[in-house]
């Protein structure tokens, strides 16, 4: 068994590079290579638990309502701070995934997909939920669909994974052996 | 890892309005359906303690059009008896949301009338909602 994964691997999430490997994150509209220097977990666990209800300052989810993206602040970051999670509501709501509010992710032309209490059902380690964040100020957001035709007053998500401390490599010089891994949303070429 | 296939693969949930008290006059709501997903009854609880026997029906109404269908045989509510059903002896019946439901508001339901009509038999269902 390797001791790293992909990062989309169908397994239970594991890291993606080792303490002193390259890693190259697509973040501000390039490639910035790194060198790890240290990862840690981030257990699934109560301080992982976001409340977005009465995070946005609302007090309940319309039917067929939405909250419209916000920061989610147990996520934010310092510099070269890079996390790698998975997520899955508790509630019977859908998280949408947005980089930096305004790019979505999990997106086609036509479509954006939601993360909801039915993913797990085909899909048991949640790899498709699988996302990353880069350093300060890049930080994903969180909208939340309500799909029910009732009002809902509480909508929880979770987050696992792990946590890596980078080096940025000098001039982004990128180095010959090194993983790839998005920590934001891209377009297609025009 | 192949890991084995969920045979019933949704979620369960209790239904959307909790536990109900019904009304004199019948047809009342104990489970709404968004519109991605069927579902089906898993677990039936009822209370009685009107001092006789009540039988309740359970159906759809989607929101009145069309009126009530009944989807279940009558269900004896015994007075002053834990009243349960359990998925084994509950039959597989999909509600889902009606084809014509677009000017009711897209939504399916389950509700439940009693026989004869009366008011404060409690019941809660468990339910698993398929879909997305």
């Amino acid at each position: 068994m390797s001791e790293v994964a992909n990062i989309y691997d169908n397994g239970p999430i594991s890291p993606i590079a080792k303490i002193r490997e390259n890693m190259s994150v697509w973040s501000g509209g390039r490639w910035i290579h790194h060198v790890v220097d240290f990862i840690e977990p981030l257990p699934r666990s109560s301080p992982m638990v976001v409340e977005m209800v009465t995070a946005t300052g609302n007090t309940n989810i319309a039917a067929n309502g939405l909250i419209a993206r916000a920061l989610v602040g147990i996520l934010l970051l310092a510099e070269n701070e890079f996390i790698h999670l998975r997520w899955e509501p508790l509630d019977d709501v859908e998280g949408v995934l947005w980089e930096q509010s305004s790019q979505g992710r999990f997106v086609t032309r036509s479509v954006q997909a939601r993360v909801s209490r039915f993913t797990h059902v085909r899909d048991p380690y949640l790899a498709t939920t699988t996302f990353c964040v880069l350093g300060m100020n890049r930080d994903m957001n969180l909208g939340v669909q309500n799909p029910l035709p009732v009002i809902q007053v509480i909508a929880r998500f979770v987050f696992w994974g792990y946590r890596y401390l980078l080096v940025p490599i000098e001039n982004n010089a990128a180095p010959p052996r090194t993983v790839w891994v998005p920590a934001e949303g891209k377009q297609v070429r025009s | 890892m192949v890991l084995p296939l969920v045979n019933t693969p949704g979620i369960r949930k209790a239904n959307n309005q909790g536990l109900v008290a019904t009304l004199i006059g019948g047809n009342d709501l104990l489970h709404t359906i968004p519109v991605n997903r069927t579902v089906r009854i898993t677990k039936i609880q009822a209370w009685n303690d009107t001092g006789g026997p009540v039988d309740i029906q359970l159906g759809t109404n989607d929101n009145g059009v069309p009126a009530f269908v009944q989807l279940f045989p009558d269900l004896r509510v015994l007075n002053n008896i834990d009243n349960q059903w359990l998925e084994t002896e509950i039959p597989w019946v999909i509600f889902a949301v009606d084809t014509r439901a677009g000017a009711a508001g897209l939504t399916g339901d389950i509700r439940v009338n009693t026989n004869p009509l009366t008011a404060n038999i409690d019941i809660l269902l468990e339910v698993e909602e398929y879909g997305a």
